[in-house]
């Protein structure tokens, strides 16, 4: 999971990314507790949520225009920011991360609350995708929205 | 298929037309068989009929399209309204801009001919210009009318006359034409060897219906129709039913209707301005077409008449669905709140609003046609929505007009809070969906699109399709 948030990793940080991915200070053994896996498995099943509410629950006549579905799509945004930045942050704030990962040598911070704000928003467009995938895969099953987005 | 060829005699007759072509176009069915209207009216520019007779035309464009095989579901249209004249009228010689006493040619009379010409028709009917009718005078109708036999039309009309079909004949006892006209045809109908297939159509099955006084005309010194002679003409001309058309049972069924609560229509003589409002007696006079064509035919050489009248469950002056007895609020409820919600949709903003709904992206037919907005600028889609425009006219018509007449307003399109609150007196069911109002009705369409099979025209996969939803959103919103 972490290898789809690897292509981020210069956005969030990548000791941020190294200490979710579940390595320890000195990196010599294969990482345990990748916290990706829950973020990945947290923001697929938000997005399917979304997904099969806009098309399946709600399934609304009137909201199977474009607006529409952007709308849900920046409700699937919002919702998988929080969640990854809930995430890094609360680590961040009960002192969970280690300070090989924290601080660098000359004493500056590596991972700051702005880097985890990051993360979320990293999470927020992979969520995105998720749900744009799952749109068309699913969306021809629905009876009022099958021709949303297009 | 059988035909019933219904014959609308004088201005009732087109107005009660009119309200079989809306029950029809509703999907009320006349047991199968086929309807051939034939208007006997000397009143060429008569409103009331030109009215029906765009009706009937823009029905038959609508039905032109329309397939009905055993797996359609759709009845609106369903019945096939056949036109054998031009204009579906029987043409009557010689009355066009003619005075009646040319008309009978007095001048050309004996002494002793003109003193009983002058003994039987007034100076008034004589001086009659019969290009607007016969104004309420059943005695100069009697002698116009009684030319149908020699009428090429009226012989293409036996020509065409196969076994099995029936006859109808529509007419008001308290005006010139209906009065005079229904006893004439009749007897033609009934006696005459002069026309082709004169045996099948002596031993067919005819019904008729007599509409007694329902409406009364304001008072003016200028016209010749005075209402005030309707009750004493209505009798005398019972009386020679009774005498010529009961008592040697000419007839297979005689309906009566009447109404003591009457309404009064401005004083028109004929022609354009002889509009009169649509009324419920003449909504409850078609119902008796859709009752001939249930019944059995019976044996032609032990005819006796049945005589059948109408009466509602209440003495209401508004008239709801509740007023009507059980029979007639089974057989009109949902087919006319099914039309109505379908001219409701048509007519609002709910055709732009739906632009992004699935049913409006499947292609039909061989030229792939979506119902979308070319769709809905098609001849057909015009036709329809003319038809709607007259149903919804017609409905509003019953519904207002003259304080003191007879109103029938069980269906109110003018309520803007819930699409579907139009029955009066009807509490509409709350649904387990999200959607409502025109919503509900685009999920319904867009429920049903998936079974529409796409080989046929968009015209028939539009009213199949509205058809499907419609009758669905009606079993569970009213419950009827």
């Amino acid at each position: 999971m972490d290898t789809i948030y690897y292509h981020f990793r210069s956005f969030y940080g990548d000791t941020l990314h190294d200490f979710l991915a579940g390595f320890d200070c000195s990196y010599n053994h294969v990482p345990e507790n990748n916290q990706f896996v829950n973020l990945g498995i947290y923001t697929l099943l938000c997005s399917t949520l979304c997904v099969i509410l806009f098309y399946y629950i709600i399934n609304h006549p009137r909201f199977n225009r474009l607006w529409s579905w952007v709308i849900m799509l920046i409700i699937v945004f919002a919702v998988s920011v929080i969640i990854g930045y809930d995430l890094a942050y609360t680590d961040l704030n009960n002192g969970a991360i280690p300070n090989c990962f924290l601080v660098n040598e000359n004493g500056e911070y590596l991972i700051k609350e702005s880097h985890c704000w990051y993360l979320g928003v990293a999470n927020g467009i992979l969520s995105v995708v998720a749900a744009i995938t799952l749109s068309f895969t699913i969306k021809w099953g629905s009876r009022n929205c099958k021709n949303t987005p297009c | 298929m059988n035909k019933i060829y219904l014959f609308g005699i004088g201005g009732t007759g087109s107005r009660v037309i009119k309200s079989l072509t809306m029950l029809l176009a509703s999907g009320i069915e006349c047991n199968d068989k086929r309807i051939v209207p034939i208007i006997i009216d000397p009143d060429d520019a008569g409103a009331d009929m030109t009215r029906t007779v765009d009706l009937m035309n823009n029905y038959m464009a609508v039905r032109s399209k329309l397939n009905f095989d055993s797996k359609t579901e759709n009845k609106f249209f369903k019945t096939e309204i056949i036109q054998q004249f031009q204009n579906f009228r029987l043409p009557l010689n010689n009355t066009r801009d003619v005075k009646f006493k040319k008309y009978i040619d007095i001048s050309s009379m004996s002494n002793s001919n003109k003193a009983l010409s002058n003994i039987l028709f007034s100076q008034q009917n004589l001086e009659s210009n019969m290009k607007e009718g016969f104004k309420g005078n059943p005695n100069v109708g009697s002698v116009v009318l009684n030319q149908f036999q020699e009428s090429i039309e009226f012989r293409e009309f036996a020509n065409n006359f196969e076994q099995g079909d029936e006859i109808f004949i529509i007419s008001s006892i308290f005006g010139g034409t209906g009065a005079s006209g229904f006893p004439l045809l009749l007897k033609t109908l009934r006696s005459s060897t002069k026309i082709p297939n004169y045996k099948l159509i002596q031993n067919a099955r005819i019904g008729a219906i007599t509409v007694l006084p329902y409406f009364g005309v304001t008072t003016n010194d200028d016209s010749e129709i005075n209402s005030s002679s309707f009750i004493s003409k209505a009798k005398s001309a019972l009386s020679y039913y009774e005498r010529n058309i009961s008592d040697v049972n000419s007839v297979d069924f005689l309906y009566y209707i009447s109404d003591d609560i009457r309404g009064q229509y401005e004083n028109h003589e004929g022609g354009v301005l002889q509009k009169n409002e649509a009324h419920v007696i003449e909504l409850l006079s078609a119902l008796a077409i859709i009752d001939f064509a249930s019944t059995k035919a019976s044996d032609s050489e032990h005819r006796r008449t049945i005589h059948k009248e109408y009466g509602l469950n209440d003495n209401a002056s508004q008239i709801i669905f509740e007023n009507l007895g059980p029979a007639t609020q089974d057989l009109l409820q949902k087919p006319l709140v099914r039309f109505s919600l379908l001219g409701k949709y048509m007519k609002s903003d709910c055709l732009k609003k739906s632009n992004t709904q699935p049913w409006k992206d499947k292609n039909f037919g061989q030229d792939k046609t979506k119902l979308n907005s070319e769709f809905f600028n098609t001849q057909f889609f015009n036709n329809i929505q003319q038809v709607l425009t007259e149903y919804q006219l017609w409905l509003s018509e019953m519904k207002h007009g003259d304080s003191s007449k007879r109103k029938f307003s069980p269906i109110n399109l003018e309520t803007k809070a819930d699409f579907f609150d139009i029955v009066v007196g009807k509490n509409i069911k709350k649904l387990r969906k999200l959607s409502s109002g025109e919503a509900l009705f685009d999920n319904y369409l867009n429920k049903y699109i998936g079974s529409i099979k796409n080989h046929q025209n968009a015209e028939h996969c539009f009213t199949e399709l509205f058809y499907k939803a419609l009758n669905e959103i009606v079993d569970k919103k009213y419950k009827f």
